[in-house]
């Protein structure tokens, strides 16, 4: 069979697991969602309560009449009709804002995905590189001091470690912004003021999502490259006396990446999961600070919808991660 | 020569008398002429007099306009010199929230977040710490019977429109239709352009007068926004208000006329909370001090309406709002100078860092008029039927440890009257409080209450009732509230550690209201009596024994609210005591009133308050002064609405920008 033929076998099997991942992950996010206890008038109406000095009965129907809430549909029917509605390539409707929850999400998710992005680049970029220096320099000092390290941040919840940054790099060194996207009096749009006050104001959420992310990084090359540096393959380029760069990059680095490739879509997840809190410290309107509104105010279109396109997210970075492996690693075929 | 001849004149006198007469002639012309030059020089000297006289004054408009000119230039090195000196801030900044995305519509669910009260008047604010008005909408007001009549101020919204009765109108007419509130209004009209009257269905309490003359709503709906949606809201209203006539009578709706409400209603509010103030106009029309200028998910700026009636004496032509994501954000702004005001609930350590930034920020604590945290008892359980084991739970418990791992700053409570402890001076004498239990912390007390009660403590340490039973129960505690959380552990300690077998549970997010509606809970942390929105212990009764606490703890089913009590004056009935406060006007009666309750609620401990919750205010003097004093009852409108308070105090000036 050509390489072809059996690439194209191989990422045909991939597409249907992916459909199969997506169809179970998209049923379990709306009953989780939907079987998650609370009214969503509820909320509304004790605010609807102390403003008004209400009886909470009379606020009770109030918030119900505002919201529009529909309680009386089965959860299966509201199964099928979101089934129907993501197949049109419709998310749900956000009860909160009285808006189609695509809407809402377009305003928040390219903010997130810009900070994931860059705290994607960041850590692996000097995760990886600070791992293969440490395990080139195993059993030293170097090499304690960064392990340490590694695995104090990665004790560290993201939410810690923004509120470290910002304590210490806003409040107390002024060296990034206290929060927000970008400064006051800027003009949004494509132009060189707005863009570089968008990267000075992600500063902090990317160090906090990088900082953690890095630990990860830096122990899984550091662990992968310890064993491939006892490998005769590499002891015989030793013994030929290559330079460490080329050692790095032709002999470790190839075979290294692959484990470290898989972990990627899972820190992608792991990241998304971590942005609420993140967002909430710096006042950074990403999708992590919609989505606890949105389940604060049991505004259930507007979850589902977040958590729809986090899970399809997530999975399609998987997929495309695996679509890359026989192209990385010949073996893959073999196997 | 011989000869004698006539006498002759000798030549000389005649020389002489030629020469006088000469010189009288030359005198006499000499003296015309002098005449005539004298008249001359006196002609001219009155015209040089006249010339003097021109030139002085010639003078003195040259002295004059070099005065002017001097003047002028000092004015112009004035403002050079103030352009040039460091600017004064003329921007408060504050944190806030509001929805994101953001509409700008009142009626939407998430509504306008902090724009509520800077963007939109009330008719009155109302003091509770003086039990005074401040007039804002309303310039007069007059309440005659079921008439009220206001007189609006001359002021005009943000698009340059003045205010009007038909606004107020609309807003009324929105509010019944949307919010089913409030319904007790039975018209609104209009006399003038400026005055509008407000027909009541029966002669209104102060509640009901004070919740309709300091809520914004009369506000939210500018005519010329609005105004299309007018007619659809009055038929609506009209339906509702009768539909709701018929259930407070005890009638029957019929099925259509609740059908044909429900298709019509439905119809109203999907179009109006739709609409998108920001996108379909571009603006938010508002008639506040200050408007929406720009809004993004962390910040949004507020500017002067210069229409205002308060614009000329506001000292704060921007007000720049950052949004409060978390309360480490808020700390952060603080500790970094970037606030002038917030409002964050912050633990000791953290309070001390913010105040030890500088000299000039400050803390003031103001009540924020409730109880909190409270235990309610859910009284349907016989255990807590039982007013010994009651009095038993108060005095065994230690108020003031609760106290420091909540709300620190607050004084722990002594008794339980449900008058908030920072207006117990305002509404109880002194004769009244003598009287009174007071539930300091006594172990032995509760003890020997118990023993006398009947109650046994086994071998296990636990406490048995009369009947043998272990007094067993849960205290649930929301979980989302960390200080519920935390006083619903340190609660449960102290009565393990006194033979109680008490065990925490924790309420889901969203979860509270629908579990102790439900009554699924034996004790429950909770706000005890609440003063929300009036500032009145007519709304905390109203809460203990008609409204939340009276639901959940069971008081109302029970009948506990209609039941008499010994007291003082006589046997008296809660409920009558609350619903007689809710229509008094006299404030001397009005206290003989609370009085009354404060005893019932003390002496019967029908809940257990711990402490009153505050609110701690950080103030920077950095950039602003003219705080008011510690003491100044305006700080007792902050509960339910902080900005208020920023609004008066910028918009009357009383807050001025520290100067470069």
């Amino acid at each position: 069979m050509s390489d072809f033929k059996y690439y194209l076998r191989y990422a045909l099997g991939k597409l249907l697991m992916l459909i199969a991942y997506i169809f179970t992950a998209l049923t379990l996010v709306f009953f989780v969602i939907n079987l998650m206890p609370g009214d969503p008038a509820y909320s509304l109406a004790v605010y609807y309560m102390q403003t008004y000095n209400l009886k909470f009965e009379q606020a009770l129907e109030m918030a119900r009449a505002a919201l529009g809430y529909d309680v009386s549909k089965p959860v299966h029917v509201r199964y099928l009709e979101y089934l129907a509605r993501l197949t049109r390539g419709e998310l749900g409707y956000s009860l909160y804002y009285r808006k189609p929850a695509a809407e809402v999400i377009a305003l928040s998710l390219p903010w997130t995905l810009l900070v994931l992005m860059l705290a994607t680049i960041l850590s692996y970029t000097v995760g990886t590189r600070l791992g293969v220096f440490a395990a080139f320099k195993r059993g030293k000092a170097a090499d304690s001091v960064l392990y340490s390290a590694a695995i104090v941040m990665l004790s560290l919840p993201p939410f810690i470690i923004a509120v470290i940054v910002l304590y210490a790099l806003g409040v107390n060194l002024k060296l990034i912004p206290l929060g927000g996207a970008y400064a006051l009096g800027v003009k949004p749009g494509l132009n060189l003021p707005f863009l570089l006050s968008v990267l000075h104001y992600a500063t902090g959420p990317v160090l906090a999502q990088a900082l953690v992310q890095l630990s990860g990084w830096l122990l899984s090359a550091r662990n992968v490259s310890v064993t491939i540096l006892a490998e005769d393959f590499v002891k015989y380029g030793m013994a030929r006396g290559l330079k460490r760069g080329t050692l790095t990059k032709k002999y470790i680095w190839k075979p290294a990446r692959l484990p470290i490739l898989t972990s990627l879509a899972l820190s992608f997840g792991y990241m998304l999961g971590g942005s609420t809190l993140v967002e909430s410290v710096f006042r950074y309107p990403g999708i992590g600070q919609q989505l606890a509104q949105a389940l604060g105010s049991r505004d259930f279109g507007l979850a589902i919808s977040i958590f729809t396109i986090m899970v399809v997210a997530v999975i399609l970075a998987s997929f495309l991660i695996e679509l890359l492996y026989p192209l990385l690693d010949p073996r893959v075929k073999g196997a | 020569m011989s000869g004698k001849s006539a006498p002759e004149i000798p030549k000389t006198l005649t020389y002489l008398l030629v020469a006088i007469l000469v010189l009288q002639l030359v005198l006499i012309g000499l003296v015309a002429s002098l005449s005539s030059s004298l008249a001359a020089v006196e002609s001219r000297l009155r015209d040089v007099e006249e010339s003097t006289g021109a030139v002085t004054a010639a003078l003195r408009d040259i002295g004059r306009s070099l005065e002017a000119l001097g003047t002028n230039f000092t004015a112009r090195i004035a403002t050079i010199e103030q352009r040039l000196k460091p600017t004064v801030p003329r921007e408060f900044r504050i944190a806030g929230w509001w929805p994101w995305p953001y509409s700008g519509n009142p009626y939407a669910p998430g509504g306008v977040g902090v724009l509520y009260w800077f963007g939109y008047e009330t008719l009155v604010y109302f003091i509770p710490g003086n039990q005074t008005y401040i007039p804002r909408l309303a310039e007069e007001w007059k309440l005659e019977g079921t008439k009220l009549t206001i007189k609006l101020r001359r002021t005009t919204w943000n698009d340059g429109r003045p205010v009007t009765a038909d606004d107020v109108i609309t807003g009324i007419y929105m509010a019944q239709a949307l919010w089913s509130w409030p319904y007790e209004i039975k018209s609104a009209t209009k006399v003038d352009d400026r005055t509008v009257v407000i027909e009541f269905e029966e002669p209104p309490g102060p509640a009901l007068l004070m919740s309709v003359m300091t809520s914004p709503f009369v506000s939210f709906a500018p005519y010329s926004v609005y105004g299309k949606w007018l007619d659809r809201a009055k038929e609506v209203a009209t339906l509702g208000r009768r539909i709701w006539l018929m259930q407070i009578t005890g009638q029957t709706v019929p099925e259509d006329l609740q059908k044909e409400y429900n298709e019509k209603f439905a119809a109203l509010r999907d179009e109006v909370t739709a609409f998108d103030s920001l996108k379909t106009l571009g603006i938010v029309v508002s008639n506040g001090l200050y408007y929406l200028s720009s809004v993004e998910y962390d910040k949004m700026v507020l500017k002067l309406n210069k229409g205002h009636w308060q614009a000329g004496t506001a000292s704060a032509d921007t007000v720049i709002v950052y949004r409060w994501s978390s309360n480490e954000a808020v700390w952060a702004l603080l500790m970094a100078g970037e606030l002038d005001a917030s409002h964050p609930a912050t633990p000791k350590d953290l309070t001390d860092q913010i105040l030890s930034t500088g000299p000039k920020m400050k803390m003031q604590v103001v009540s924020d008029l409730a109880e909190t945290p409270a235990v309610v008892f859910n009284l349907r359980n016989p255990l807590f039927r039982d007013i010994n084991l009651r009095k038993a739970l108060i005095f065994s418990l230690d108020k003031s440890k609760v106290r420091d791992i909540t709300f620190w700053f607050q004084p722990a409570y002594e008794y339980a009257h449900g008058v908030l402890l920072s207006f117990q001076d305002v509404w109880l004498s002194r004769d009244l409080l003598n009287r009174l239990t007071k539930w300091s912390y006594d172990r032995a007390r509760a003890e020997s209450i118990l023993k006398a009660a009947g109650y046994t403590k086994g071998s296990d340490g636990i406490w048995r009732t009369p009947d043998g039973k272990p007094v067993k129960f849960t205290l649930s505690a929301y979980a989302p509230y960390s200080d519920w959380v935390l006083a619903a552990k340190e609660i449960a300690r102290q009565w393990k550690e006194f033979g109680f077998d008490v065990e925490v549970t924790l309420v889901p997010e969203g979860m509270l209201s629908n579990v102790e509606q439900a009554g699924q809970f034996d004790a429950t942390i909770e706000f005890g009596s609440a003063w929300w929105g009036l500032g009145h212990p007519y709304a905390g009764y109203s809460r203990i024994y008609e409204g939340w606490v009276g639901t959940i703890s069971g008081i109302v089913e029970l009948g506990l609210n209609t039941a008499e009590y010994d007291t003082p004056w006589g046997k008296l009935k809660p409920l009558d005591l609350v619903r007689a406060l809710a229509l008094e006007k006299d404030l001397a009666r009005q206290k003989e009133i609370v009085e009354r309750l404060a005893y019932i609620t003390n002496e019967y401990l029908f809940y257990l308050p711990i402490v009153e919750k505050g609110l701690q205010i950080f103030y920077s003097e950095s950039r602003w002064t003219g705080w008011p004093a510690p003491n100044d009852p305006l700080w007792t409108l902050c509960p339910g609405g902080i900005e208020r308070v920023y609004v008066e105090l910028l918009g009357s000036g009383a807050l001025k920008p520290v100067s470069g």
